[in-house]
């Protein structure tokens, strides 16, 4: 996907994809920006699966991007599926990353890459949440193995960098300092040029966490600029609102806008 | 490997040693407050997710990996190793702890002995030029002083586990024989992870422990503290 601004719109000027992917017509918000659901009609990643997505967002431009629903990965004995996304942001160009959570299933083996580049004057909001199963069929950390990278770099320097493997069948992941009782473990960051206000800005999230306690979790300053944070909560219905409220108070604070309202249905 | 590079090794990974570890928890103070660690076994489980998962995996690869390029005198590799540990350590508490650690270690280092490919780095450090974490420094100076790389990587990680230990003495009402039960109780996992962080690559660099980031992300919001992390 190429996105491009043109009269004050972000516009999708070229795409090419192949099933299970598929790119829909974006749609135009009123404050310029463009909406884009990431389908994969399939519902799921299958054993074997090598999924890429390149998105290019030119200059200036602003895109919002989520999925229709939780991403399944499927049962698979061999090898790991993948799952690829790269990013790249020209000059001043605004980017909200927020897909649903990963569901590995029973058996399931998934490698998945997240990769941001930044130009000089841009904005980066992301959100990627994991799942320990599906819980309402008793599955909790049964899958084979999940990697999960996500790497964000401004020009060629790695600003945030976080790479996790998961094999539950050799390091339970319900172990002290892991993930203990809770069953979605949320990892978000907020990456803006020229904004200052970063210790408020962790100030309102941390109160968020203060207020709702049944989910735990932190925030803290990165080295060179920005915000990351996770949270740990028990279910999906706990995830979401928090998830809404951090988002909504980084799109508040540093893009000067308010809470974005999903339509996925 | 001369006595005096065996003597090397102790000195700098002894508890004694000036890295300044003895000012932090790692998030160890969080969870004793919040009373999810109360005694030995707590401390233990602590430390096996926080050494298999976390130090490990990642801080303790980049020692290794620190270790062939100081050899060779190479510094930007040094220094490409300091960012990328830079990158992946986004909790502030755990970073500075680092830095910290990294920046005493290297100045003890240049104090003992005169080298000047470390004498280099530190000033990359003293100028803020390079974070200087600990993992890259420990290696750097293994690599000038020819440590063994599984030695090392034996020493990084015991090191590691008693800077927590120490911590979890002044915290619980553990005694002196309890704190030795528990680091002996983990040189088998200690080892098992020697022999994984010596095939491990930069790029294969990971950790997974979300509750402990969390932990110390909020360790600064405890009203009162013996621990800078």
């Amino acid at each position: 996907m190429r996105f491009e601004r043109r009269l004050q719109q972000t516009v999708l000027v070229g795409c090419r994809f192949q099933l299970p992917l598929q790119v829909l017509t974006p749609i135009q918000q009123e404050d310029g920006s463009a909406y884009m659901l990431l389908l994969n009609p399939t519902g799921g990643v299958l054993g074997g699966d090598r999924l890429a997505t390149v998105i290019e967002q030119g200059p200036g431009t602003h895109v919002c991007f989520t999925t229709p629903s939780a991403t399944r990965v499927y049962r698979s004995p061999g090898p790991a599926a993948i799952q690829e996304t790269r990013i790249r942001l020209g000059t001043g160009a605004v980017l909200e990353y927020m897909p649903d959570a990963l569901i590995p299933h029973l058996g399931a083996a998934l490698q998945q890459s997240l990769s941001i580049e930044l130009e000089v004057g841009c904005v980066a909001m992301f959100a990627d949440t994991l799942a320990a199963g599906r819980l309402a069929h008793g599955e909790r950390w049964s899958f084979r193995q999940v990697s999960s990278e996500i790497v964000i770099k401004q020009g060629a320097k790695p600003i945030f960098i976080d790479r996790a493997l998961i094999e539950p069948g050799r390091i339970p992941p319900a172990r002290l300092n892991m993930m203990e009782d809770y069953n979605y473990v949320v990892t978000f960051g907020v990456l803006a040029a020229g904004f200052a206000e970063w210790r408020d800005l962790q100030d309102r999230i941390e109160s968020l966490f203060a207020a709702c306690t049944q989910v735990r979790g932190g925030s803290s300053l990165l080295a060179s600029g920005g915000i990351s944070g996770r949270f740990l909560a028990g279910s999906a219905v706990e995830v979401h609102p928090v998830l809404d409220q951090v988002w909504g108070i980084a799109r508040g604070m540093v893009l000067k806008r308010g809470p974005f309202m999903l339509r996925k249905y | 490997m001369s006595p005096h590079r065996f003597l090397s090794l102790l000195q700098f990974a002894d508890g004694l040693f000036p890295a300044g570890a003895y000012a932090h928890s790692f998030g160890l103070e969080w969870y004793v407050q919040e009373g999810i660690v109360r005694d030995a076994a707590g401390v233990k489980e602590f430390l096996e997710t926080y050494l298999e998962s976390s130090v490990g995996p990642k801080d303790a690869v980049a020692m290794i990996h620190s270790m062939e390029p100081a050899r060779r005198t190479d510094l930007p590799a040094i220094l490409d190793i300091d960012q990328t540990l830079e990158a992946m350590k986004p909790v502030s508490e755990l970073r500075q702890a680092s830095r910290q650690m990294g920046r005493q270690t290297l100045r003890t280092a240049v104090s003992l002995n005169e080298d000047r490919f470390l004498e280099d780095f530190f000033t990359l450090i003293e100028s803020s030029d390079t974070a200087g974490h600990h993992a890259a420094v420990f290696g750097a100076i293994g690599g000038r002083l020819d440590w063994p790389r599984q030695q090392a990587a034996q020493a990084f990680l015991h090191s590691a586990a008693a800077a927590i230990v120490g911590a979890a003495l002044r915290l619980l009402p553990l005694g002196q024989v309890a704190g030795q039960q528990i680091l002996w109780s983990l040189g088998p996992l200690i080892e098992s992870l020697v022999d994984i962080v010596q095939t491990e690559s930069l790029e294969e660099m990971w950790s997974f422990t979300p509750a402990l980031e969390i932990a110390s992300a909020r360790h600064s919001s405890l009203s009162a503290r013996l621990f800078r992390s």
